[in-house]
């Protein structure tokens, strides 16, 4: 996903690079948001189908459902639309319309492996606001009693210094 | 940013309850049956344990104790109307209940808290729901103003704060409208909106009744508690997005707050979208308008859920508590605010170690001060939601919103302050943010001796020297067809002169950044497998060397002095030696015999040079890298232990009596802060997190030469539970003589420091060992990569270095922030300022160390 928001048709590889690294945190029940680690972009989908990205996220349109097949891989459907997450072209959509999946829609989630480096925040200007919206833009839990997420993840211990 | 300071002197801190949450007895002493009395014993499954409850009508005394405890000026209850009024037609009130309400606020006043009295919390005599269908019905306004009217009969004398009905928001929308709240009914929308504006006018009526019979000679004041969410557009900029905010928050806060703190009637867009919306006269605008002495407002969970039912029209909830009081301020004129419930809930499970609560209120208070200090805004109370633990309506005993901890079974019900209780009890204690970690700055100087420094990984050698005019011997002609372009002559051979260091382009480069800085000692990384590309001694690239020795030279010329690091990997790149990486890296012995000879060599050829040394940059975070299980992890980092002890002993040895410098390793040493601080568990995790981080390696090294009994113990005792099946190797008598005592000073990075709570892990790797999960304090600044920006943190981390490993000195080997801002980096400017005091500090109240 690049930083104009457009998200690319990238080669599955290409995935395994920080530039392409993807965090999948769920929401809900089998609902999960996909957010683009260095472009700190939330994956929404269109009416269309078409993907983008978007810096806040948007729990209609950036919401997706989770669902493993049984060969190990995973569809992503939007909650909205019902269209499934998928890199394939318009072309190579049009010639599947109608099969069951789109090529290129089956995604195998991994532990990330691919070091993280931080996310530009230059571009939004003033700092006092900078670090603020992380935490008002990921999807607020209104059910949970952590609604921010402060204490949902079991993080690695980082150093500067080390994950370079 | 979070804001320190305090709140105007006059602010009220209270704490509220409903009557219906916490009273019980429902049937005690003649008390009427209310329709949510009705509702849970045919609607919620939980019925049973709700005819308990957390007693507050037997248990007042403890409540008032619980009052006490928390020191609040105020404390906001409501009156169950079907308690002094079983029919709820006011006739002969309950003796009993009268006398309850009666001692209830006698007993406040003695203890100088104001009562904030509540008339109607939800809980209607279910006698006038069957009779007349309840808020349906206009004649249930004229019932209503009576009882008012006893109460301010009754208790006006004593009562200055009065609230006629609690959120009317969700008594229409999920009373009449989902069915969610009593009395259960699903109806139209019709029928919502006109239980509203019934409502509205019930409201309005007891206040000019008030107003015109007992304001006078009372004095008080009264008000209606709004509630409402936040929501934020998704697209800041966006026209339409924000368009469909004001429309969501008109729908639930503006459909009571217009008519009762704007202009009279609803706002313009309810009446366009509901062509049923009932109609104010003229004179009845002219009579609602204005009818609120001030706004009551209540932000919590009630106003969120379900999250299904509310007008979010695509755009995001938020929990934002300054941004809502700024559009009251905008949209009703700058009222007076009294938060009159605020709050978050947590899981019914959670006792009295309430964490995530602290950091809620931590937020939403914080959120007012700002609101008050930098908005302008008039919030002159507020009201911790709630002070027990009870009955939560739909959620029944699912969740708890207490400060204090209620068992529900047990036979007493004590009220145990939970640690959000105690963390109000502070903030109240203080009206506001006393920053307690912080120390007044401190205008001194850090003494002579004391090195500054720039930190650089590892430095990429260029292997040929990049001037190529000083070793090229051909001669070229320039620009001679007008081309630009030189063109060799042929046949012609010049001298060259001997290579010199400045023909590397790169350290010219560095050595302008040095001495623009104006440091005194540079840090940077040689690079292992460069200079020995075999792992061994067989082949050793000389040009390499070479590169690194002119790095140290020339900058000895500009009076800086290099501290080299021998190994510094990272996550990214290992930096061994291709063939040690294939015999097994760390976790074969042979690595660590490697890296004595490769130190060896370095003390050879640098050392006459280099003062300082540092064998291995962050062993403790190799073991992200061999972390298939905490065995490797452990066996790993005992294997680094031993090859650092070696190459101290190599140069203690055979180098120290001629070369006189010091060597040392670079420990990753972050600060840990128990992340609720009312809990002994959390103060042991955090304990027990900078054991297994900073003691692993520190403990062998300056103390003991064994790993930290801490550690040992702990893992031991998973052990024998059974959740864990690695543990730490033990060092050989050789081996413990060997790494004990091997450093001549303490090497510290320090980045940040962690928040952490005790929470029993189980799984593979090492990470799960110590049962730590981390918390994120979301009022605390933070850099893009989530590191908290935590200035006093470098200044107990250098007290428990001191503590626990004695009177050594001290080298900060790194200590920054990422910001990637290209020219102005505030942030990166803020964090050092900030942490040179904090080391400033430490220097003059701990030890003379020496931080680099």
């Amino acid at each position: 996903m690049g930083r104009d928001g457009a998200a690319e048709l990238t080669p599955l590889f290409r995935f395994s690079t920080p530039a392409g690294l993807l965090e999948i945190r769920a929401v809900a029940v089998r609902t999960v948001a996909i957010k683009g680690v260095r472009s700190s972009r939330y994956l929404c989908m269109d009416e269309a189908g078409r993907l983008y990205g978007q810096l806040r996220y948007s729990t209609e349109d950036c919401s997706f459902e989770e669902e493993i097949r049984p060969d190990g891989y995973n569809v992503y459907k939007s909650k909205k639309y019902g269209i499934s997450v998928s890199l394939s072209s318009a072309k190579q959509r049009q010639q599947f319309k109608g099969k069951d999946f789109l090529p290129l829609s089956h995604f195998l989630p991994m532990i990330n492996t691919v070091p993280v480096e931080s996310t530009d925040f230059g571009e939004y200007g003033d700092y006092s606001q900078a670090f603020e919206p992380e935490v008002y833009s990921s999807p607020l839990e209104t059910d949970s009693m952590d609604p921010f997420g402060i204490t949902s993840k079991l993080l690695p211990v980082k150093s500067p210094s080390f994950q370079k | 940013m979070f804001l320190y300071d305090a709140f105007p002197k006059e602010f009220l801190w209270g704490v509220g309850t409903g009557a219906f949450q916490v009273e019980g007895s429902w049937r005690k002493d003649g008390k009427g049956s209310s329709i949510w009395d009705h509702f849970i014993h045919s609607e919620l499954r939980d019925a049973d344990s709700t005819d308990a409850s957390s007693d507050s009508y037997t248990l007042l005394d403890k409540d008032l104790s619980a009052l006490d405890f928390l020191g609040v000026t105020f404390y906001q209850f409501s009156i169950s109307w079907s308690r002094l009024f079983p029919a709820g037609v006011v006739a002969a009130p309950s003796e009993k209940g009268l006398q309850y309400y009666n001692t209830l606020i006698d007993s406040l006043l003695y203890r100088n808290i104001d009562p904030v009295v509540t008339l109607y919390h939800w809980d209607l005599p279910l006698m006038l729901q069957e009779k007349y269908g309840g808020w349906k019905n206009e004649s249930v306004i004229d019932i209503f103003n009576d009882y008012a009217t006893f109460c301010f009969q009754t208790f006006g004398e004593r009562v200055k704060y009065w609230i006629t009905i609690h959120n009317p928001y969700l008594v229409a929308w999920h009373g009449y409208g989902t069915g969610i709240h009593a009395p259960g009914e699903r109806g139209k929308m019709t029928t919502v909106y006109s239980v509203g504006h019934n409502l509205i006018k019930a409201h309005a009526k007891v206040w000019h009744n008030y107003r015109k019979h007992f304001q006078p000679y009372q004095k008080g004041m009264l008000s209606i508690v709004l509630g409402s969410h936040w929501i934020e557009p998704n697209k800041s900029e966006d026209a339409l997005d924000i368009s469909k905010c004001q429309q969501s928050m008109e729908r639930v806060l503006g459909w009571f707050a217009k008519p009762i703190h704007g202009d009279g009637d609803y706002p313009e867009e309810l009446k366009n979208e509901f062509s049923f919306l009932p109609r104010f006269t003229e004179d009845e605008k002219n009579y609602i308008k204005g009818t609120a002495d001030f706004f009551a407002f209540s932000f919590g969970p009630n106003n969120f859920k379900p999250p299904n039912t509310l007008p979010k029209m695509g755009q995001n909830l938020s929990l934002n508590l300054r941004e809502v009081l700024n559009w009251i301020k905008l949209e009703y004129n700058s009222p007076r605010i009294l938060i009159a419930e605020n709050g978050w809930f947590t899981d019914s499970h959670v006792k009295t170690d309430d964490t995530t609560a602290i950091y809620m209120m931590k937020n939403f208070i914080n959120k007012v001060l700002q609101a008050i200090k930098y908005d302008n805004i008039d919030v002159f109370g507020y009201t911790a939601w709630s002070l027990l633990d009870g009955f939560e309506w739909q959620h029944a005993y699912n969740i708890r919103r207490g400060l204090f901890y209620v068992d529900f079974k047990s036979e007493k019900k004590e009220r145990i302050p939970k640690s959000s209780a105690l963390y109000y009890k502070q903030i109240i204690g203080e009206n506001g943010f006393f920053p307690r970690e912080s120390t007044p700055s401190l205008q001194a100087q850090f003494s002579c001796d004391f090195s500054w420094g720039i930190t650089e990984s590892v430095l990429k050698a260029e292997s040929m020297a990049s001037s190529p005019q000083f070793c090229d011997s051909s001669l070229y002609l320039w620009n001679v067809t007008g081309d630009g372009l030189l063109h060799k002559v042929k046949g012609v051979k010049l001298k060259t002169r001997p290579a010199q260091c400045t023909d590397f382009v790169s350290i010219k480069k560095q050595l302008d950044l040095l001495e623009k800085m104006k440091v005194t000692h540079y840090r940077f990384a040689l690079d292992w497998s460069l200079i020995l590309p075999n792992g061994d001694l067989s082949v050793v690239n000389r040009q390499v060397l070479r590169y690194y020795r002119c790095m140290i030279s020339e900058a000895l010329k500009l009076n800086v002095q290099s501290m080299v690091t021998l190994y510094y990997p990272t996550h990214a790149y290992l930096g061994l030696p291709g063939p040690l990486l294939q015999a097994g890296g760390w976790l074969n012995r042979s690595t660590a015999y490697a890296f004595q000879d490769y130190a060896a060599l370095c003390f050879q050829e640098f050392g006459d040079l280099v003062k300082l040394w540092i064998t291995i940059n962050e062993p403790n975070r190799l073991g992200d890298i061999y972390n298939r299980s905490s065995n490797d992890t452990y066996w790993a980092a005992h294997n680094l232990l031993i090859a650092h002890a070696m190459a101290w002993k190599i140069y203690d040895e055979q180098y120290r009596s001629f070369q006189y410098g010091k060597v040392s390793l670079s420990l990753h040493s972050d600060w840990a802060e128990p992340a609720n601080p009312y809990f002994e568990s959390h103060s042991k995790a955090a304990n027990r997190f900078l054991q297994f981080e900073i003691g692993w390696f520190a403990d062998p090294i300056f103390k003991t030469g064994d790993y930290p009994a801490t550690m040992r113990d702990y893992i031991n005792f998973k052990n024998r539970k059974g959740v864990l099946y690695s543990s730490l190797p033990s060092f050989t008598s050789e081996e413990k003589e060997l790494v004990k005592g091997a450093a001549d000073f303490y090497a510290l990075n320090h980045f940040t420091t962690r928040f952490v709570i005790h929470e029993p892990q189980n799984g593979s790797q090492y990470e799960f060992d110590r049962d730590i999960q981390f918390l994120q304090d979301i009022t605390c600044l933070s850099s893009p990569s989530r590191l908290a920006v935590v200035p006093w943190g470098v200044r107990k981390v250098l007290r428990w270095i001191k503590k626990n490993y004695g009177d050594i000195d001290i080298y900060i080997t790194a200590n920054g922030i990422d910001d990637q801002s290209l020219d102005n980096d505030e942030l990166r400017n803020y964090y050092l300022g900030k942490y040179v005091q904090e080391v400033l500090k430490g220097e003059y109240m701990i030890d003379p160390s020496s931080p680099e």
